[in-house]
């Protein structure tokens, strides 16, 4: 045995245990953050536990849920949160509605997100005709204003869930090829994608073996961010109503009936409203912190 | 006229590099005309031997990394010939380029960046491996194997690189370069980033494996004492060409090139100073690859240019037996007193 | 009479994620006017750790965790941040590796050497800019009105390294550091650059701190020597001696493991074993111990203290069992130089 392994040094984060604690102990030290990750576990298991939180079926016009002359009820006497114009409980509608925002969140961001990487991926490493081809392809893609494409696709295909994730995901791809694209060009640099190309690897065994494990963090705090953005674009087009179809609840669509009521039912819209800035705001938190963290050049805070 | 190449003992040199010229086109005008050129390597010739060390020594804009990546084909050359094993490799492409790569492989300067901070030490290893064609279920073994070939124990393979340190990890590096039984080794300033107390180390490695594996070694340095250590040929270099050729003897024992002589002057030796030596100085700093200067490269620095150092280029001609310098002031072999 | 600058018992630690990591360890050294002082050492030795610790530069997530730094006498440590702002530049002052980096990119180079003029010695923009003109041409730098005009990116590397020193000495400090400052520069190019530093402190009286992991290049411009090795003093003395006669085992081995460009040439240079420990690395016993060729049992449990051979001169100093051993020591502190 020749030498005696140093202490490891610098953080290479997400390669290794222990930096588990680490992690771990940076956020106990941010308040907001701290704040964020809560909140976001909380949506999570709220999400996946919808059924058994919830006190009402969310779709169901209780008789009871409304007042002798047909006004929704106000919070309290059975339904915590009130009910709305059909008689529907809010509280479960809003939980229910957790767990569509979050699945349309998760899976439309995860999809763009493997988009953009492949685009963002291929086009910067392998270069020349194909980078061209498709970057300009993305710049074209970007310049389309998101929700009108949105109505338009949506006005061809008809409002559907599904609907809903592939158009999010068909546009939202792009600021991610971007943001790779770039990280892959100043990748390409490194002394050992040189060396590894001199030994012979093929390209295909580089971009997916060598570099995509420095694209993770990123991808990971963009993702995030992303979640965040997502949620508010099925948000703005449930509110104008080509998103989730009714009755399936969801926050912006809440929001969007709630707002006819906002003088004799205020709860309509408020509690939903609260849940997507509470939501949003603490993804971001979420991924600034993220971004701290997996950031090797950030200094270290005490 | 050619610049002759080295006596060598063997008979057949494995690389052979004629004339070799790598320029780069620098700043297109607005009509796609290429404006400037930097001459990085300007006509560069030399043969390497199985079992022989050759020294590329000079400073920055000296060309002698640029050299190395031309023949190692990460930079294309221009002009010139390079044949390795009697192909010759300046046009290949494609496959038969991948081909050519396992005979020649590098050591590069940065321990840190040229291994993959994410990937085991085992699977950057296993790369090589894969390279050459060894079966998967034979790599684990044989990583095992490379890692103790180079002094470092197999459960390495385990680690990340930001486990192991400097000496280590060019260990690693050297394993890699291993990894695809090359024939000729590049060593591009592999020992001058690790702290002096571990370089010795990597060296006398580097001299173990040449003698087991019977490699050829390229070695680049600035550092004119390590060169002396591990090369039994030295070819100084100065603004893309070679000034000056020789045996370790006669380099450093009788150098004829007023930069070399410079250039030795100037390594601060750690030994008690001796008062009252004149110190050599040399004026001014290498001029910019973009404007050299007219006739030699190198008289403007010239403690001892004339007119004609001033005009005409001198040629790389032998001086000595064995014995190349580029130097007006230098009497050629044949001019015997 | 009192040395210009006195470290005693420095220390300094960095809080990380990680855990506490102690860059420096009680160490202790004066430099006297004039006076050239070499720190050698490789990474981990705490030798820039302890140039910025000096010069009161230690940011969070750094502090000195004890010894004082006397410059004249005064500790420099208890000072405010205002007044140690003062102090710097005026009194003393720092050249860096990369002067890239260290100059700004932004500004002319002309601009950058005033303005220490115009802050610390309140001259007017006439006067500060005739001497920036002065202080260029003493280090060198030919035609130098014209170049005030120049930006840092269109000098070349040596001559960036040169504005850095005018501007550091541009305020006469009494002491100057100098960090590594011929790493990034091509050899020939060294030379010329020691010359310039030689000559502020024979000429200009000076006193020079020269850092640096060439044991060459601070053997052949300082007077005296400090061995640093994981974050400690390993041997101090004057640079002929240390070079010529080192006694620590760490420094008589590096010396050997050297290649050097007279005498013969070995087939296998002698290297020494393994690597020098991570900055922090917390030891017990001697940090050198696992790679030491005269290691001992006590070595390992017990750390040496810095102490004088008896039989040597009073300014040579050295921390190992085994020298304490074979020859006669008294626990030692490092004073200032003697007169050669």
């Amino acid at each position: 045995m020749r030498e005696p392994p140093g202490p490891a040094v610098e953080a290479t984060p997400l390669v290794m245990p222990g930096r588990w604690s680490m992690l771990l102990r940076s956020l106990l030290h941010d308040p907001p953050a701290l704040f964020g990750a809560v909140v976001v576990v909380g949506l999570i298991v709220v999400a996946v536990l919808a059924p058994l939180l919830a006190p009402h079926n969310p779709l169901t016009a209780y008789p009871s849920g409304l007042s002798r002359n047909g006004a929704p009820l106000a919070p309290g006497h059975g339904f915590a949160l009130g009910t709305d114009p059909n008689g529907r409980d809010v509280l479960s509608r809003l939980i229910y509605g957790a767990r569509i925002s979050l699945t349309i969140g998760v899976v439309a961001n995860g999809l763009a997100t493997l988009i953009g990487l492949l685009i963002g991926l291929i086009s910067a490493y392998i270069g020349r005709w194909v980078d061209t081809v498709l970057m300009r392809f993305t710049d074209v893609v970007m310049a389309f204003p998101i929700l009108l494409f949105a109505i338009a696709l949506i006005a061809v295909t008809g409002p559907s869930v599904t609907n809903l994730i592939f158009v999010i995901a068909l546009l939202y791809w792009t600021y991610i090829a971007r943001v790779i694209h770039g990280m892959v060009l100043s990748l390409k640099e490194r002394e050992f994608i040189t060396a590894t190309r001199t030994l012979g690897v093929s390209r295909w065994r580089i971009m997916f073996r060598h570099v995509l494990p420095h694209l993770v963090p990123a991808l990971i705090v963009y993702f995030t961010l992303g979640v965040a953005s997502t949620i508010l674009i099925e948000a703005s087009l449930s509110y104008i109503g080509i998103g989730v179809p009714v009755p399936t609840p969801s926050w912006g669509q809440m929001i969007s009936q709630g707002q006819d009521y906002y003088q004799i039912a205020p709860w309509l819209f408020i509690f939903p409203g609260i849940a997507l800035v509470l939501t949003v705001v603490a993804f971001n938190l979420v991924g600034d912190w993220l971004r701290d963290v997996l950031d090797p050049t950030t200094p270290q805070r005490r | 006229m050619t610049a002759g190449t080295v006596d060598r003992l063997e008979a057949e040199p494995l690389v052979e590099v004629r004339e070799l010229k790598v320029h780069f086109p620098v700043g297109r005008s607005f009509t796609g005309r290429i404006r400037t050129v930097v001459r990085a390597v300007e006509g560069v010739s030399f043969t390497l031997s199985a079992g022989d060390t050759l020294g590329l020594a000079g400073e920055s804009g000296s060309g002698k990394s640029t050299t190395a990546r031309a023949l190692l084909r990460i930079v294309d050359p221009t002009s010139g010939h390079v044949r390795v094993a009697g192909e010759d490799i300046s046009d290949l492409r494609g496959s038969a380029l991948k081909r050519f790569r396992r005979r020649m492989q590098m050591v590069y300067q940065d321990p840190f960046d040229s291994l993959n901070p994410r990937l085991k030490v085992g699977y950057t290893l296993s790369e090589a491996l894969m390279v050459r064609g060894v079966p998967g279920a034979e790599r684990a073994r044989q990583v095992r194997e490379l890692l103790e070939r180079v002094g470092l124990p197999g459960s390495y393979a385990l680690r990340y690189p930001h486990e192991l340190s400097g000496g280590q990890r060019q260990r690693v590096a050297i394993a890699r370069a291993l990894g695809v039984e090359p024939a000729v080794i590049v060593c591009d300033e592999a020992v001058s980033s690790l702290d002096v107390s571990v370089r010795a180390q990597i060296l006398n490695l580097l001299r173990e494996l040449q003698e087991s594996e019977r490699l050829a070694l390229l070695f680049i340095s600035h550092d004119l004492s390590t060169l002396r250590f591990i090369a039994s040929h030295v070819a100084v270099m100065y603004l893309g060409r070679i000034v000056e050729m020789g045996s370790r003897d006669d380099l450093y024992g009788r150098p004829m090139h007023p930069y070399t002589q410079a250039l030795l002057a100037a390594v601060p030796e750690p030994v008690p100073q001796q008062p009252g030596k004149p110190r050599v100085r040399l004026k001014g700093e290498v001029p910019s690859v973009f404007n050299p200067p007219a006739g030699c490269p190198f008289h403007p620095r010239c403690p001892v240019a004339t007119d004609i150092c001033t005009e005409v280029e001198p040629p790389l001609r032998w001086k000595a037996s064995g014995h190349l310098a580029a130097c007006h002031l230098v009497p050629d072999a044949n001019e015997a007193k | 009479m009192t040395a210009l600058l006195e470290a005693e018992e420095l220390s300094v630690a960095f809080e990380t994620l990680g855990g506490r990591v102690q860059a420096i360890q009680d160490v202790s050294f004066a430099v006297g006017r004039g006076e050239r002082l070499g720190l050698v050492g490789e990474s981990g030795s705490g030798k820039s750790v302890t140039a910025l610790a000096i010069l009161g530069l230690i940011q969070l997530p750094g502090r000195v965790t004890g010894g004082r730094v006397l410059f004249n006498g005064t500790n420099m440590l208890e000072r405010s941040e205002r007044q140690l702002q003062k102090w710097r530049g005026a009194h003393a002052s720092m050249v860096f590796q990369d002067p890239l980096s260290s100059l700004n990119p932004f500004l002319r180079v002309g601009r950058q050497v005033t303005e220490s003029l115009e802050v610390h010695l309140e001259m007017g923009k006439a006067e500060a800019r005739s001497r920036a003109v002065e202080l260029l041409g003493s280090v060198g730098i030919t035609d130098a009105e014209r170049r005030l005009r120049d930006y840092p990116h269109q000098f070349s590397g040596g001559m960036r390294q040169r504005v850095a020193i005018a501007i550091a000495m541009s305020c006469g400090p009494e002491l100057l550091i100098a960090d590594e400052p011929t790493t990034s520069v091509d050899v020939t190019v060294q030379a010329q650059i020691l010359d310039v530093l030689g000559a502020l402190s024979t000429t200009g009286g000076t006193a020079v701190i020269l850092i640096s992991h060439d044991i060459g290049v601070v053997a052949g411009f300082c007077d005296r020597v400090l061995v640093m090795y994981a974050g400690r003093l390993a041997e101090v003395g004057p640079a002929d001696e240390i070079v010529g006669d080192p006694l620590h085992p760490y420094t008589r081995a590096l010396l050997e493991s050297i290649p050097r460009l007279h005498g013969p040439v070995a087939a296998r240079l002698p290297a020494i074993e393994g690597s020098p420990p991570e900055a922090g690395a917390v030891a017990e016993g001697c940090a050198f111990a696992p790679r030491c060729p005269r290691v001992m049992p006590v070595c390992r449990s017990e750390r040496p203290e810095l102490a004088q051979p008896e039989a040597r001169r009073t300014d040579r100093l050295v921390a190992c069992h085994a020298v304490a051993m074979s020859e006669a020591t008294t626990p030692g502190r490092v004073t200032q130089g003697q007169a050669p």
